[in-house]
């Protein structure tokens, strides 16, 4: 448990992944959402896959770190840090103020209250229409420059250039997040969800560390969902929906508890799969239904504990061995 | 003044149907401990079989009837193979897998009946509007009221003189009670799972003559349904009407003048009373 | 031996109109073994709660070295220097012993919990500390195994080892040996010789021989009462303890 991977060796494996990524996929478009559905994948599975709340309101979140950023994009014609700021300060601060309230209660109550707070928050948006457009949203919005005052500002208009600030945003992101599941306060998140008892018990003030965690979900939520507003010109009152909960929380199962790359596996997956089979067969959620049966009965590691087997299989293939062991819960 | 009694008979008509999701959510809450995120989804079943016998035989009863016995056949078969092994897990746990179960039923649907909504018609006798005076309201409703108001009574009964219904009131009390008294838990259990989606079943097709049966009505429905067992607490049936029609009439009154703020408030509520009250009003503390 | 480390003075602790604990008063010397016992009911697992924190005492007081500590919160106790172990055997169980040692030690930093810009360092004072623990008990050999492997006699020592952690001054022992065979009693008797080297220890036990062996003093209850409290052999000859045994046989 303390033999964590090199940080640098994190950073080689999402820096190479941002660059292939695009390419792969041949749209820096899908990319992008890619990658930012994967921040929020990662910030529910920061509550989920390690401390073991589930969050049904984190399109609150996402939400709000939209229209923050759009706002300020739109009134103030912020540049592309200060929009960020915005977005993760009022994700940050919602999700404290969520997380304050929620974790006084457990199981189905923690779910229901997340539940409510993202309800309502859905329907503030929905009647604040002069500020949030109400039910049409808030229409081009536009990507703001990235403004370093050092240099002349970049324009962020070409999908490409927009694609490359999505993805420095999201390397930079990973690794913060990976050292902090790695550092003490992440151990600590782990012996919340092993046992929440023995961890008051020896000493731990759970409710703070799972504000903290909160908060640190409600930012990265946040920010994914700013980026998502500069990305698509747009920022629908259905960021802010139960739907858009329910698919963070598919992505994040589906790509495995516990684990940050399972998030980025998980989204890539969802996405992709509605992109390419929505028109050749538009009932693919069964499997998908399926699938999230399948990997919480069976295997809370998802997809990425998947693609761990089938490259030790292969590895061990090689080596005439058979996979004797799979460490599951950590990277 | 008839305007308002209208709107008083529509909160209780609506309050009835969200009574028959949150009594079967409650009772299996209740016996087994268990989160089914797939109700709602249940519930739509429920509407689109009752289109379906409709459809073939012609006859609204037939429908109203065999719809549910239909979903509670379904839960059996849900609770045998899958259902009765997620006893044991945690909240999350249980609310995630249920999940993908209302997604796979959900798409199903879809599959069978397509993603245009279907129409049922109510029978011809309930056609039409009834007239006193100068209030008017229309027969299905009516009918809506009487029916659940029979089954509530009816299932209030069976809680409250039978063995099965004391069986069922000493496992919400305390599971470990069913064992101890030598009864069988698995078939109990099984029982429970059945009669509480059956009852979601036949709120989905009594519903379905007044808005059709549409897949996606069971988000709406299995939001509202657990707002109101929460209001009413966890495992209470009394809860769950009391609940239930607060919300039906909340809905209703409020629709007149402030209907988007309707659902703030229902939230609103039911956040606080986890707050201040977690058991709910009418919850054991 | 002169000064109380733990004084209880007149605790109640009431459910309803049932008085789980009702004016119990106890003193526990500084570097003694000390053994609450009691029949099934007696009442002794919520004193432990109360002392540990982990239920509100509804009357009396509760002082440890002198301070009240009555109403400190659960986990502010093993900072205090209180530590304990749990009857039911509650560990972390996907993670290794090692790690959950470490765990039972960083809690005590609480401004080192905040940390998550860098990984856990290796070579903490914690892991030092862990280290030897493990071997005070007779277990490095299994440091990174995951707790859930452990076999059940080892899962109760790690269950201790947690508690040590915090260095405690007052070791709170709830049934070390429950649900252990036989041939692993011995082991417990004799971590608990080595423990009482470096902290108090008040124990709930039910196995007569620890208690006997290892024991300076008895608090024996009955219905949430003290009915008794002297040495073993004090306690051993008192009737009202052996009514009260005899009550439970019968």
């Amino acid at each position: 448990m303390n033999k964590h991977t090199p940080i640098s060796i994190h950073f080689i494996a999402v820096a190479v992944l941002a660059c292939v990524l695009p390419v792969a996929l041949q749209s820096p478009i899908l990319a992008a959402e890619v990658l930012i559905f994967a921040l929020a994948a990662i910030g529910c599975n920061l509550l989920l896959g390690y401390t073991g709340l589930l969050p049904f309101g984190q399109a609150l979140f996402f939400g709000a770190g939209a229209y923050a950023a759009s706002l300020s994009a739109i009134h103030w014609q912020s540049s592309m840090l200060p929009c960020l700021l915005f977005a993760i300060l009022a994700g940050g601060l919602l999700a404290i103020a969520v997380g304050y309230l929620s974790i006084r209660r457990q199981g189905i109550y923690f779910v229901m209250l997340t539940l409510a707070f993202g309800q309502l928050g859905y329907f503030i948006a929905y009647l604040a229409e002069g500020i949030t457009g109400g039910e049409d949203g808030l229409l081009d919005v536009p990507r703001a420059a990235l403004d370093l005052w050092i240099v002349p500002a970049i324009s962020l208009d070409s999908d490409w250039a927009f694609y490359g600030w999505v993805a420095l945003v999201f390397v930079v992101s990973f690794i913060s997040l990976q050292r902090l599941v790695d550092s003490p306060l992440g151990s600590v998140l782990q012996a919340i969800k092993q046992n929440e008892q023995r961890a008051i018990a020896i000493g731990y003030q759970v409710r703070f560390y799972k504000i903290a965690v909160f908060a640190f979900s409600g930012i990265v939520t946040a920010l994914a969902g700013a980026l998502y507003a500069m990305l698509l010109n747009f920022a629908p009152l259905s960021n802010i929906d139960i739907e858009t909960s329910e698919v963070i929380i598919f992505m994040c199962v589906l790509g495995g508890l516990g684990s940050l790359y399972g998030s980025i596996v998980g989204a890539g997956v969802y996405l992709v799969a509605s992109e390419m089979l929505s028109d050749i067969w538009p009932r693919w959620m069964l499997l998908l239904g399926l699938l999230m049966i399948f990997v919480m009965l069976f295997a809370r590691g998802g997809l990425w504990l998947g693609l761990k087997l089938l490259w030790q299989g292969v590895k061990g293939y090689g080596q005439d061995k058979k996979v004797k062991k799979v460490e599951v819960s950590h990277d | 003044m008839n305007m308002f009694l209208f709107e008083v008979m529509n909160g209780v008509a609506l309050g009835m149907i969200y009574f028959l999701m949150a009594a079967g959510l409650t009772i299996i809450f209740g016996m087994m401990n268990f989160v089914n995120f797939a109700h709602g989804a249940l519930y739509a079943v429920g509407a689109y079989l009752c289109f379906q016998v409709i459809d073939w035989s012609g006859n609204f009863w037939l429908g109203l009837i065999v719809a549910p016995i239909l979903v509670g056949l379904l839960a059996l078969v849900l609770e045998r193979t899958l259902i009765r092994h997620l006893y044991s897990f945690d909240h999350p746990t249980q609310i995630l897998i249920t999940m993908g179960v209302m997604l796979v039923i959900r798409e199903v649907i879809l599959l069978i009946w397509g993603t245009v909504p279907k129409p049922v018609s109510p029978p011809d006798i309930l056609t039409g509007v009834m007239v006193m005076g100068d209030f008017v309201y229309p027969y299905y409703r009516m009918f809506v009221i009487a029916v659940t108001a029979i089954i509530g009574l009816g299932l209030w009964l069976m809680l409250e003189r039978t063995r099965f219904g004391i069986m069922i009131r000493a496992g919400s009390e305390n599971s470990k009670m069913v064992s101890l008294l030598g009864l069988n838990s698995n078939l109990l259990f099984s029982v429970t799972f059945v009669l509480g989606v059956a009852l979601a079943g036949l709120g989905g097709a009594l519903i379905s003559p007044i808005r059709g049966a549409d897949a996606f009505m069971g988000v709406e429905a299995l939001g509202i349904a657990f707002v109101v067992v929460v209001i009413g607490g966890m495992g209470s049936f009394p809860g769950a009407l009391a609940g239930a029609l607060v919300v039906g009439l909340v809905q209703s009154l409020s629709a007149g003048f402030w209907p988007e703020g309707t659902n703030i408030m229902i939230y609103a509520v039911m956040a606080m009373i986890i707050l201040l009250r977690p058991n709910g009003l009418f919850g054991r503390t | 031996m002169i000064e109380p480390i733990l004084e209880v003075k007149s605790l109640s602790k009431r459910y309803g109109d049932f008085y789980a604990n009702r004016n119990v008063d106890l003193k526990v010397m500084a570097d003694t073994v000390h053994a609450v016992i009691g029949p099934n009911g007696a009442g002794k697992t919520t004193l432990f709660n109360c002392l540990a924190g982990a239920v509100a005492t509804s009357d009396g007081h509760i002082f440890f070295e002198e301070n009240e500590i009555t109403g400190e919160a659960e986990h502010a106790r093993p900072v205090l220097g209180i530590g304990r172990s749990f009857q039911i055997t509650s560990l972390f169980p996907g993670l290794s012993v090692l790690e959950n040692l470490r765990l039972a030690g960083q809690a005590l930093k609480p401004a080192q919990g905040l940390v998550f810009w860098h990984p856990v360092p290796h070579d903490c004072p914690d892991i030092f500390h862990a280290h030897e623990v493990l071997e005070r008990m007779g277990m490095q050999h299994l440091a990174q195994k995951e707790a859930e492997t452990l076999s059940h006699g080892q899962q109760r020592m790690l269950e201790i080892g947690m508690a040590l952690m915090a260095r405690p001054r007052l070791l709170l022992l709830d049934e070390p040996t429950s649900g252990m065979g036989v041939d692993d009693i011995p082991q417990v008797i004799s971590l608990i010789k080595k423990l009482r080297e470096i902290c108090t220890i008040l124990l709930i036990e039910h196995n007569v021989g620890l208690v006997a062996e290892v024991c300076d003093r008895v608090t024996v209850l009955q219905n949430g009462e003290v009915i008794a409290d002297g040495t073993p052999g004090e306690v051993a000859a008192n009737e009202k303890v052996k009514l009260a045994y005899l009550g439970e046989a019968l």
